[in-house]
């Protein structure tokens, strides 16, 4: 008698439960995309949705999307005022990108940081952009080349650019906002830039905004950015390198990284309160493209090149470090690597952070390995 | 007849009646009781004939269509007739009585391998039944019985049910005796028991139990015989009907019994320590104890290479996870959790979707219930019909449907692709449960989402678990779990590694294959000398 009464509880419950959370596709319109914009005090939300379109047999048409933005005093009553003129209900669950106004980040990045951490419907595994020089509705209006749609085009193209290039690297939305709140670590967002080559928009990756606290109060450029990443990012596999012909400067030679992977080490000086962060640089490489002619390529000279790629790569950060110094902003996270050494010495000095970051030594040492040379193993020649 | 069943003249109450009535000395009355009881039976047929001098009445009896008329002419009239006059002749200085000429007919005379003495009017009827003819003779209160059985029967024809590519390919017919030479032989050893019964006050059905005697436990084969015995039903005309008479949970669901119409399959479950049951009248033969994990298993899985087999195997584990969940999971994405779609597959079901009225729960519904009536309607079409029907199924339930944009095109995917898995299940119980249970899980999911469904599974787990038939839990080895027979139903084992059998409670004799060492090759160089 038991089990049945559980039964037909458990079945009771189960019909007169359901229907609470359901919806149907029809019903919903997906959101793909966030803009977030900052304007007369006023959080305006812009958002991508996907336009069903009916598929018609051999149909070549790609879906289109609509943008629509709503304002709000807090970004929970912008996105939900959208409700106001949608027949249909938004989900955010597919968003693929958010972007951040620079006006926004540059006045609190916290005006959103809470509610996009709060909320279970966005996923936390996004990408994040800081929008240089135009408005979230701007960027939103491109036409996009290949994709159909703006917004993923765009999480395509920084997943992309990690894989080929491997200058900017994607900065997700809990890595973002957990940089926000752990202290000896500021966080970073690729700034994405608006250009016209004629009558064409293109989109581009421009420079690493750096954030300060909640604000943010510079940009990298693609040198110091390319710095950036290799202080920072722990797996590059990827990646180009361009250095002058010895034999010829005004031509170049191009390695292709197979490996860079940094350590940092910091030497604490307690006595004098002084602090030198020993970088030590292990790359691996293949001799990919030489421009030019002139027998480059022999055993003799391989150190010759292999020490002009470990100067550019010493180059590179040195470019970012001394740049992030000016700044007076710890996006390299030195103080994290100070705490983990010395929790009592960063004890100490972290209510001075802000005036010792500035004046940290460095010392970089690369170790770079030329590895494969590819189809051809010795210089081209030309004819003369 | 249904009238012949009331009253007095019922055959049940007549043979109670009868049970014990001895045949009468005079010939007469016994025809005149037989004829009585067997009124109203035109296929009832009585040959008078005298033989000898002084001429003895004699009285043969048999149902027309069950017996062989040219044998009974050939070897038992003409052998009466001939045999017996030459008999007399040689003997006639002492006149036998007649109870001595019963004997003599028996054993000097008749020609026939099977021949008994019967007294009473049940077994008579119980033999001219089943075939067999009946010679009475005046003064004489006993009968022969006489093996004269021969009926229009199916030939053994090929496996329709479950077909293989590799192995045997007969099957069973529904002529009992056949049948169980198919299986002796294939099974040529003593220890090989066939035990026969009879069900059924009206259908006296000749049901056969089988076992191995020192493989199958002893209490098994006990049971089955003392369940089997306890029957009290009027009529046994398939062997579906014991599987739910000697059950041990007759309010499951789950099949408690592989009915198969192959004897390979059978020796194969007989050897591993089970029980067959076969009845006649049915090509079906049922074999138990089952788990539940065995219906993965197919007959040819054992013919082919192991590698193949336990690739095939993994194939169907999945085939019943697809066929069981694939619906149920769709629904309840489409429905409660679109956040789990990836988002460039999200967007061809929303463009897929577009204008399509149903919810995704109803439409799914009224995909799959199309889909069983197609299926039922498949099954019991005359095969001319049935490829017209499999068209309209295709054409008109599917393309048009969809253009008409009455359902999506993933969708119908989705119920085809189950659909299609849950035919790859070898066993066609186990196939009709899981389609039940799909629209279990799919109603779970259209109320709950994975919820729902996360639920049911439990509850379904918790449910197999629990019951055990005939002393075998119905999920073992996964529960409770032996990692020694795991690996038997994940995967095929080679032969040269399967040293055991199945572990039953109280089984005698669990070696199956005794390894011994490779022979050692001297042309060989550097022949491994593993064994």
């Amino acid at each position: 008698m038991k089990v049945k009464k559980i039964l037909v509880i458990f079945t009771l419950t189960l019909i007169l439960s359901s229907g609470c959370q359901g919806s149907e596709v029809p019903d919903l319109i997906f959101s793909i995309g966030l803009g977030i914009d900052w304007k007369e005090n006023q959080i305006e939300l812009t958002s991508e949705f996907i336009k069903p379109a009916p598929t018609e047999e051999n149909s070549s048409e790609k879906g289109s999307s609509v943008i629509f933005t709503s304002q709000g005093r807090t970004l929970g009553e912008a996105s939900n005022s959208l409700s106001n003129f949608l027949p249909q209900t938004p989900l955010w669950s597919h968003v693929s990108i958010v972007m951040l106004s620079e006006n926004l980040c540059q006045t609190d990045v916290a005006l959103v940081a809470d509610y996009l951490t709060r909320t279970t419907e966005i996923k936390h595994n996004i990408p994040l952009l800081v929008i240089s020089g135009s408005s979230p509705e701007e960027i939103f209006k491109t036409k996009p080349v290949l994709e159909p749609y703006i917004s993923t085009s765009l999480a395509l193209t920084l997943q992309n650019e990690e894989k080929q290039l491997n200058i900017y690297k994607p900065v997700l939305m809990y890595e973002f906002m957990r940089k926000l709140i752990a202290p000896g670590i500021e966080p970073v967002l690729p700034q994405i830039k608006k250009t016209t080559d004629g009558e064409k928009d293109i989109l581009f990756l421009d420079g690493v905004a750096v954030f300060k606290g909640q604000k943010m109060i510079a940009s990298l450029n693609e040198a110091e950015s390319q710095g950036y990443n290799y202080l920072t990012n722990k797996n590059i596999t990827s990646g180009l390198l361009l250095i002058n012909n010895p034999d010829d400067p005004q031509y170049f030679i191009t390695f292709e990284l197979t490996k860079l992977l940094v350590e940092i080490q910091p030497l604490i000086e307690k006595e004098n309160n002084r602090i030198t962060m020993l970088i030590q640089v292990h790359a691996d490489g293949n001799f990919y493209e030489q421009s030019g002619s002139g027998d480059v390529l022999r055993l003799d000279k391989y150190p010759q090149l292999e020490q002009m790629v470990e100067d550019k790569i010493n180059a590179y950060i040195s470019n970012c470090i001394d740049r992030v110094q000016i700044i007076n902003s710890d996006i390299l996270g030195w103080g994290q690597l100070i705490n983990q050494k010395d929790p009592h010495f960063w004890e100490q000095v972290s209510p001075q952070w802000d005036m010792i970051f500035p004046t940290i030594n460095y010392q970089t040492q690369s170790d770079f390995v030329i590895r494969r040379t590819y189809l051809t193993r010795k210089s081209y020649y030309f004819q003369e | 007849m249904d009238h012949s069943y009331n009253n007095k003249f019922s055959p049940e109450t007549v043979a109670d009646k009868h049970k014990s009535v001895l045949l009468s000395p005079e010939l007469k009355k016994n025809q005149e009781v037989l004829t009585q009881r067997l009124a109203g039976c035109f296929d009832f047929m009585q040959r008078e004939f005298s033989f000898g001098s002084p001429p003895v009445k004699a009285s043969i009896i048999f149902f027309e269509g069950l017996v062989d008329k040219r044998q009974i002419e050939n070897s038992l009239i003409k052998s009466i007739f001939i045999n017996c006059n030459i008999f007399f002749r040689k003997e006639q200085n002492s006149e036998p009585s007649h109870a001595d000429l019963l004997d003599t007919l028996k054993n000097k005379v008749l020609t026939l391998a099977e021949v008994k003495t019967v007294d009473n009017y049940e077994d008579i009827i119980l033999q001219i039944s089943s075939g067999d003819t009946v010679l009475l003779l005046d003064n004489c209160a006993s009968g022969l019985v006489i093996g004269t059985r021969s009926w229009a029967a199916r030939a053994i024809s090929m496996s329709e049910n479950e077909t293989t590519v590799f192995g045997p390919k007969e099957s069973f017919t529904e002529t009992l005796i056949s049948n169980t030479a198919m299986l002796r032989r294939r099974l040529k050893s003593s220890s090989f028991k066939m035990e026969r019964l009879t069900i059924g006050r009206i259908s006296q059905t000749s049901v056969c139990f089988c076992y191995i005697e020192n493989i199958a436990p002893p209490a098994l084969v006990a049971n089955v015989k003392e369940r089997l015995s306890q029957i009290d039903i009027d009529a046994i005309l398939d062997t579906g009907y014991l599987e739910e008479l000697i059950t041990e949970e007759p309010y499951s669901i789950f099949s408690q019994a592989m009915h198969t119409e192959r004897p390979d399959r059978v020796c194969g479950n007989l050897l591993e320590g089970k029980v067959g049951i076969m009845i006649d009248g049915s090509p079906m033969v049922l074999v138990l104890p089952v788990t539940f994990p065995q219906f993965a298993n197919a007959p040819d899985d054992y013919y082919i290479n192991y590698i193949p087999a336990t690739l095939l195997r993994f194939l169907r584990i999945a085939a019943f996870a697809v066929s069981l969940l694939m619906t149920a999971v769709f629904v309840s994405l489409l429905t409660y959790h679109h956040e789990m779609i990836p988002t460039p597959l999200l967007l061809t079901i929303i463009s897929a979707r577009q204008g399509v009225p149903f919810p995704a729960f109803v439409e799914a519904l009224l995909l799959e219930t199309t889909f069983e009536l197609l299926r039922e309607a498949g099954l019991r079409l005359p095969n001319a019909i049935g490829p017209a029907v499999s068209i309209v199924g295709a054409l008109i339930i599917g393309e048009a449907a969809v253009q008409a944009g009455l359902v999506s095109t993933p969708m119908v995917v989705v119920i085809a692709f189950s659909g299609i898995a849950s035919f790859v299940i070898p066993n066609y119980n186990a196939g009709i449960i899981t389609r039940i249970m799909r629209f279990v899980f799919l109603i779970a999911a259209g109320l709950l989402g994975l919820f729902g469904i996360m639920i049911t599974f439990i509850l379904l787990i918790t449910r197999m678990a629990s019951v055990s038939f005939f002393g075998i839990p119905y999920l073992s080895p996964v529960a409770p779990f032996n990692n020694k027979q795991i690996f038997d139903i994940l995967t095929r084992r080679p032969w040269f590694s399967n040293t055991l059998r199945p572990w039953q409670e109280g089984m005698k004799n669990q070696k199956r294959y005794e390894p011994k060492p490779a022979p050692s090759s001297k042309d060989k160089k550097g022949a491994s000398n593993e064994s």
